[in-house]
């Protein structure tokens, strides 16, 4: 079942002088195993929107339904947010307890797992982001490294096998090889557990490459949900949204101004290079 | 939400009363509490009274500011007058029933009490809400300077105080962020009884105070950066300049405080 979010509307601080409406009227559906992309400038409406999904933030008019259930519930909400695994920009800053071992246990915890339960949990999700736990178990949080410990703060999610992955700009402030770690991971995640991705990001070429849609906010309503041919074909409009676009989509805008005839829109890297080597290979 | 919460109650303006110099308002506000203490009997509590309502007026702040700032305090307020209304010895009495015994002398301590409380908490809102943290804390800094021979550290005390205000915001909004972040862990800071909710602080308050720190290191090597290196011989960039009109308020009150000792004190 999937996340069904209808006419959707929130707006910060209601009846007051401070009355902030940061997103209007979203309909959107987050399908079972997908990858969805959010794009939006800053301001657009990206994380109130996704602090929707499990209920952190409710609707001031429509509804989020987490495989039917709605987050209005109060007694759903635990329920909800095991569903829908939730990772913060910078998660690292959440870390608190005196070993790794304990950390990655709060979440499993507070779902009321018992301690066998809770110990396979542990483990698989460290192996998952590739942390060793006879290694990092043991560990306080604080001695890790900066890369070490945003995946130590990401299995602390995983341990509670959410159906759903929230990430907002999962790999902010990490280096190209913490990027591509974090990428395969959540990409692993997809394949090998079925778990559904929504991913923030600035990143267009991360989106571009993973995506299967790609939501674009502009002030607080949707602009389009569609593939990500669809989504930058429309390159014009996301520029004007003071959106970047794919390298590739760069480059194709860039060899169609100077006459180059490129009918297709790219947006991945790869299939452009092709190609651009079959034309001159044809030429030759 | 947090968003919403000011701080220091600053109402930004124009009145006379915010153009006043800092040092001015403070002096003013010492002022201002000596007169409600001076005052004794229930005639001349008017002048203070008149004085209040004046402030409200010349700072043109809306009378829901006066009981805004008194709401905090309504159940201390509540208390006193009681606790003086059964408390206060007297002669004459006025109700006489069971253990209960009222005076006339109790009704009046009672009511100057809870006026004279009234009267402080409204008056000193005033400084704050005419004044932005800042320029409180740049006139502060004025007024201590002198203690500096004794080796006081004024400037420090000034800088602290300009950094923790400047920092509540971004710490409220930190502790949203973590707070929610363990929510969508499944932490639960509504139930259970009270050592539970302590508890349950724990994940919050242990990466706040983590940032607090790193943010401090942060703060200190950017300032050192820029060559900060105390108050001595430091310059800056608004200066405190008195005006007539500060001369004028302070001769105001002065001459108001002036009067109500010799109205209390002359055989009239």
């Amino acid at each position: 079942m999937p996340i069904i979010i209808e006419q959707l509307s929130h707006t910060y601080l209601p009846g007051s002088q401070l009355a902030y409406p940061a997103l209007g009227d979203v309909s959107l559906t987050v399908q079972d195993g997908e990858f969805l992309g959010i794009i939006g400038h800053t301001g657009s409406g990206k994380s109130t929107l996704i602090q929707h999904l499990n209920g952190l933030l409710l609707p001031t008019a429509g509804s989020v339904l987490v495989d039917g259930l709605d987050t209005r519930e109060k007694k759903l909400r635990k329920q909800i947010r095991s569903l829908v695994g939730m990772v913060f920009q910078y998660p690292e800053y959440q870390l608190f307890e005196e070993t790794v071992e304990r950390d990655v246990a709060f979440g499993p915890k507070n779902m009321g797992l018992s301690e066998e339960e809770i110990a396979p949990r542990v483990e698989e999700a460290l192996r998952l982001v590739g942390l060793n736990p006879s290694e990092f178990a043991e560990k306080s949080p604080f001695e890790l490294s900066g890369g070490e410990k945003r995946r130590a703060a990401l299995a602390g999610i995983l341990a509670m096998r959410p159906k759903y992955l929230v990430l907002d700009e999962p790999m902010a402030g990490l280096d190209p090889r913490g990027r591509r770690e974090i990428l395969a991971l959540i990409e692993s995640l997809r394949s090998d557990y079925g778990t559904g991705i929504v991913m923030v990001s600035h990143s267009m070429d991360d989106v571009a490459m993973f995506a299967d849609r790609i939501a674009v906010l502009d002030k607080g309503s949707l602009f389009m949900v569609a593939s990500p041919e669809d989504v930058f074909s429309h390159s014009t409009e996301l520029l004007d949204m003071g959106l970047n676009l794919p390298q590739a989509t760069q480059l194709v805008r860039a060899l169609r101004a100077r006459g180059i005839d490129i009918q297709h829109d790219y947006f991945r890297m790869e299939e452009l290079a092709a190609d651009l080597i079959g034309r001159w290979n044809h030429d030759r | 939400m947090t968003a919403n919460i000011s701080l220091g109650q600053y109402l930004p303006g124009n009145s006379v009363v915010h153009r006043l110099d800092p040092r001015t308002k403070i002096f003013l506000m010492a002022l201002y509490i000596a007169i409600v203490f001076v005052v004794k009997s229930l005639v001349v509590f008017l002048l203070p009274v008149v004085l209040l309502v004046a402030m409200f007026l010349f700072a043109q702040v809306p009378a829901s500011y006066f009981f805004s700032a008194l709401k905090p305090m309504k159940w201390l307020l509540v208390f006193m007058f009681v606790i003086n209304l059964f408390a206060t010895q007297g002669t004459t009495l006025w109700i006489d029933w069971k253990f209960i015994h009222i005076t006339q002398e109790a009704v009046e301590q009672a009511v100057y009490i809870t006026l004279r409380l009234v009267l402080l908490v409204a008056g000193t809102s005033i400084l704050t809400l005419t004044t932005s943290p800042i320029a409180l804390t740049d006139g502060l800094e004025k007024l201590m300077s002198p203690l500096r021979k004794l080796r006081f550290p004024a400037h420090e005390l000034a800088m602290m105080m300009t950094i923790a205000l400047r920092f509540i915001p971004t710490l409220m909004e930190e502790t949203d962020r973590i707070q929610k972040a363990q929510m969508a862990r499944g932490a639960d800071f509504e139930s259970g009884n009270i050592f539970q909710r302590a508890k349950s602080m724990i994940p919050v308050l242990v990466p706040l105070f983590v940032s607090a720190f790193r943010r401090a290191d942060e703060l200190a090597m950017a300032m050192e950066s820029r060559c900060y290196h105390g108050g001595e011989g430091r310059t800056r960039m608004r200066e405190l300049h008195f005006h007539w009109r500060d001369l004028f308020a302070t001769l105001l009150l002065t001459a108001v405080l002036v009067g109500i000792i010799l109205l209390e004190n002359l055989p009239l």
